[in-house]
């Protein structure tokens, strides 16, 4: 019990004092064997299921996701049936809190190694993996759980809508960069900042834009320490991972438009 | 000797380097002088700390003077505290890392390189034996260039030491350089 309360304890001051031993792949791995490569992204994935389970789990027992009364999506009612269980439903909502997490990690993942890739910089995949595993299943896990608790909390209205306005202006500033005539389903708000910020909301907007720097920041580290690169490569990698979420916005409002047919070239 | 290091000022830091750094021209007399034993110095950490603490209040600067362009003052305000927390972590970690460093000591003899560093009345030691160093590498960033001093790194990737802040981190590298090829020599001989 004192190793793991130990363990913790180091993994936090780690996360806020250290990100680049969090990052950093430990001496003598992955580059030996096949056997080393495959023993260390064993390491890996059990590291990232952990820290999968330890954000999505209280999430999934709080109701959040696929609680009791909820349909299931189609996706998932072929796997669980339309009507399951109490313990298919808590696995069900369960993936479904994982997804956003999981998806972003592999996008993530591929952008940061493309962008080494192309920079000739690349010291072998796992080197990337390492960094994006602990960078995104620790300071992203944290971004979400935070933006989940400002969706769910009580006295945080202000914050709430605040975090919904920013993104809905990024989505219409996608839209007008586009040119694209597509109606979004939430009306273009009028001002960012509904009003005054309570203070447990304002501590939760501060936690949110530390966890986003703590984000790059290691997604920067882990570049350079991983793959001995220059401060060009880590930046460009973080360029990519920000470009990302545009790359996303831009693509959907693209297929949207062709697919309601209103897209004109 | 840990103790002793901990209360010694940067400037006894430099007289200890400086003593046995006058024996490591190679030789006999640098044999004569062995071990050597150093410490790092806190100044580039003290510096980096000025320019965190000088960066923040130009950042800070900007957002107050902009605070339309950042969104209004309820958003500029918000960027402003998150800015403070920011740099509190930054000024913790770079103080930490000068409490550490006061307590490091590094020895290099005829036969190993040590790193050892004593915290709350607990002693970590690291040893690199001198017929095991594979490679040395010397590292100066412009804070350190200015200053004088180096981080040199043995055995990189391989689980080494690495001598952080010494002075004169030339003649450092040099002296392990000429211990491994003696070393060597010697192991040839045999």
């Amino acid at each position: 019990m004192a190793f793991v309360i130990g363990n913790i304890v180091k993994g936090l001051y780690n996360a806020v004092f250290r990100p680049a031993a969090l990052v950093t792949v430990p001496t003598g791995g992955p580059d030996r064997s096949l056997p080393a490569k495959v023993d260390q992204a064993f390491r890996l994935g059990i590291v990232y299921l952990v820290n999968l389970t330890l954000y999505a789990g209280p999430l999934t027992v709080a109701g959040i996701g696929i609680g009791s009364g909820q349909s299931i999506p189609p996706w998932l009612a072929g796997f669980t049936g339309t009507e399951p269980g109490a313990l298919l439903r808590f696995l069900a909502g369960f993936v479904q809190n994982s997804l956003y997490l999981l998806g972003i990690t592999v996008a993530t993942l591929v952008g940061a190694h493309i962008a080494l890739v192309i920079t000739l910089q690349s010291k072998g995949f796992l080197r990337t993996a390492h960094s994006v595993v602990y960078s995104t299943s620790i300071y992203l896990a944290g971004i979400f759980t935070v933006v989940w608790y400002l969706t769910s909390a009580e006295g945080v209205a202000t914050a709430r809508e605040f975090v919904i306005n920013v993104q809905v202006a990024f989505i219409y500033r996608m839209i007008d960069l586009t040119e694209s005539d597509l109606v979004f389903g939430i009306d273009r708000p009028d001002v960012i900042v509904p009003g005054e910020f309570s203070t447990t909301g304002e501590y939760a907007i501060i936690v949110l834009a530390l966890l986003l720097v703590y984000y790059f920041y290691s997604l920067y580290l882990g570049t350079r320490l991983n793959h001995d690169a220059g401060r060009f490569e880590g930046v460009l990698v973080v360029l990519i991972v920000i470009l990302l979420p545009i790359t996303y916005v831009i693509g959907s409002i693209i297929l949207a438009t062709i697919q309601s047919g209103s897209f004109g070239i | 000797m840990n103790s002793q290091l901990s209360s010694e000022s940067d400037e006894a830091q430099h007289e200890t380097t400086d003593s046995t750094d006058a024996g490591y021209s190679g030789g006999r007399r640098s044999r004569r002088n062995l071990p050597l034993r150093t410490v790092p110095s806190i100044r580039p950490v003290l510096v980096w700390m000025g320019v965190t603490v000088l960066a923040a209040v130009v950042v800070a600067g900007v957002i107050l003077l902009n605070q339309n362009a950042f969104g209004g003052a309820q958003t500029a305000n918000l960027l402003l505290n998150a800015l403070l927390v920011l740099t509190l972590l930054a000024v913790i970690r770079l103080s930490i890392r000068v409490f550490i460093l006061t307590r490091t000591q590094y020895v290099i003899d005829s036969n190993h390189i040590t790193r050892r560093y004593s915290l709350l009345m607990r002693t970590w030691s690291r040893e690199v034996p001198i017929h095991r160093v594979r490679s040395s590498e010397l590292r100066q960033s412009r804070i350190q260039h200015v200053l004088g001093f180096g981080t040199v790194e043995v055995n990189q990737g391989l689980g080494g030491i690495q001598l952080e802040n010494v002075h004169n981190p030339e003649q450092v590298r040099e002296t392990l350089t000429d211990l491994t090829k003696r070393q060597d020599a010697a192991d040839a001989s045999l």
